[in-house]
């Protein structure tokens, strides 16, 4: 592969007006980027390191709820304690993402900016309705993760625009959630079909006020299944309630068949495992304030 | 071609200065520039495991990984394990418990487990399988490997109470 020019910013700033440079590829953990060249499939003339960029690194409490700095390695989401505390289900989905070897270079803003189809941190940040920080020449914005992943490898960052952070609003009371991935193998496995859902009960634990269903594997974007949603929030749970919500999730999957599994095959495992993952979070919902 | 860039860093416990272009992996320059042949390139993806060496003691797939990233840290290769002509203990463990077979794997999986036993050093059976998720052996079933690195555990316990009071 040629040799691209490698440019190592040190704030947040220098990356943005690096990367405004025609050909200019933004480079973090690099576990994506470094087979894809070598593949061709993206040719960089001019490679932004970020990982000098002081201060988008690590996990903070903050008044709007947990913010994790987009240059976190997932390595370091499995033993946080913020994490820990406060999302338990983004440890849970870290400590089954890749192997340890990859685990400790890749992080979760390049995880998420790869946009794949599989990006698995993408399912437990979209039902929590997590924020995209987003730094670029003109300022600062913010991305709802519902609208930051436009299709395979596509977001919504502009040209010479960065992830800066990922702001997590505190999961409210009374919440449960719960994420399941089937692949053929423990480690590195692309999954076939990935879901997350997470779900508030109400004091008595009998009625779902809020639910959130996350598709990954099974359309171009990890994506929301609004109508599963639907189906659940301000209804009294049932075992039939759930499987009506497990069948709509289905209505969001536009899967492919490939080497890995058939459209038909990940259609049908969207429905187990939506209906699986809804029936853990439920269980795993608190019915009376914790503490 | 871009100019060559000088980076510096520590493998084996030796500061190494090297010349390379700036988008050239790791395992490319221990492999080709420092004569390190022991980090293998199986997949060139991620998925095998056969690159694994150690950075700043955590396991890290050296075809993932520019040689850039690594100035400045500290780089454990298996050649680094013991000194020239003679074995590591955990290594020992692997030769007597039949978990060599082809070996392709083996320095990969001997740094993992290194790794997983400076963090832990009595793992359980489920520590040891989850801490080799990401190393493949087409040979030896994976059985013996584990026995191998359960044995090493064993042979340490009295020496780790020992530090543990001091």
């Amino acid at each position: 592969m040629a040799e691209p020019q490698m440019l190592q910013p040190s704030t947040v700033r220098e990356a943005v007006r690096a990367l405004a440079a025609r050909g200019a590829v933004a480079m973090a953990g690099a576990t994506d980027l470094i087979p894809a060249m070598r593949k061709g499939e993206i040719r960089p003339r001019i490679l932004v390191n970020l990982k000098g960029i002081a201060g988008i690194r690590g996990v903070k409490r903050t008044r709007r709820g947990i913010w994790i700095g987009a240059l976190t390695r997932v390595a370091d989401l499995l033993d946080d304690p913020v994490i820990a505390q406060n999302l338990p289900l983004l440890a849970e989905v870290a400590a089954e993402f890749a192997s340890p070897q990859i685990r400790n270079l890749a992080t979760i803003g390049g995880n998420l900016c790869n946009a794949a189809p599989s990006a698995d941190l993408a399912l437990p940040l979209l039902v929590f309705d997590a924020t995209a920080e987003v730094r670029g020449r003109s300022g600062k914005r913010e991305i709802a993760t519902s609208d930051f992943f436009r299709g395979v490898n596509r977001t919504a960052l502009r040209r010479g625009e960065i992830l800066t952070g990922l702001l997590v609003p505190r999961p409210r009371v009374r919440t449960g959630a719960a994420h399941l991935k089937l692949g053929v193998r423990k480690a590195m496995d692309l999954a076939f079909v990935g879901i997350a859902a997470a779900v508030q009960v109400s004091s008595d634990g009998k009625k779902c006020r809020r639910a959130r269903v996350a598709l990954g594997s099974v359309a171009p974007t990890p994506r929301r299944a609004a109508k599963a949603e639907a189906v659940l929030e301000g209804q009294v749970v049932t075992s039939q309630l759930i499987d009506e919500a497990a069948e709509a999730a289905v209505s969001a999957a536009r899967p492919v068949s490939d080497l890995r599994a058939s459209a038909d095959y990940r259609r049908e495992m969207t429905r187990v495992l939506t209906g699986r993952a809804l029936r853990e979070a439920f269980r795993r919902a608190p019915q009376e304030r914790p503490r | 071609m871009t100019a060559e860039t000088t980076m510096t860093f520590r493998v084996n416990g030796r500061e190494c200065q090297v010349a390379a272009g700036p988008a050239e992996r790791l395992v490319d320059v221990l492999r080709s520039r420092l004569g390190l042949t022991g980090a293998k390139e199986g997949c060139s993806t991620g998925q095998c495991g056969a690159c694994t060496v150690l950075l700043d003691g955590e396991p890290v797939a050296s075809c993932m990984m520019l040689a850039a990233d690594a100035e400045g840290r500290e780089i454990t290769t298996i050649e680094g394990l013991a000194p020239p002509g003679e074995l590591h203990p955990l290594q020992q463990a692997f030769l007597e418990h039949g978990a060599v077979q082809c070996g392709f794997c083996t320095p990969g999986m001997i740094l993992s487990a290194k790794a997983l036993l400076d963090r832990k050093p009595h793992p359980s059976d489920e520590d040891i399988a989850r801490a080799l998720v990401g190393n493949l052996c087409r040979c030896t079933g994976y059985r013996k490997i584990c026995e191998a690195i359960k044995s090493y555990a064993r042979s340490t316990r009295g020496r780790s109470k020992r530090v543990r009071k001091r």
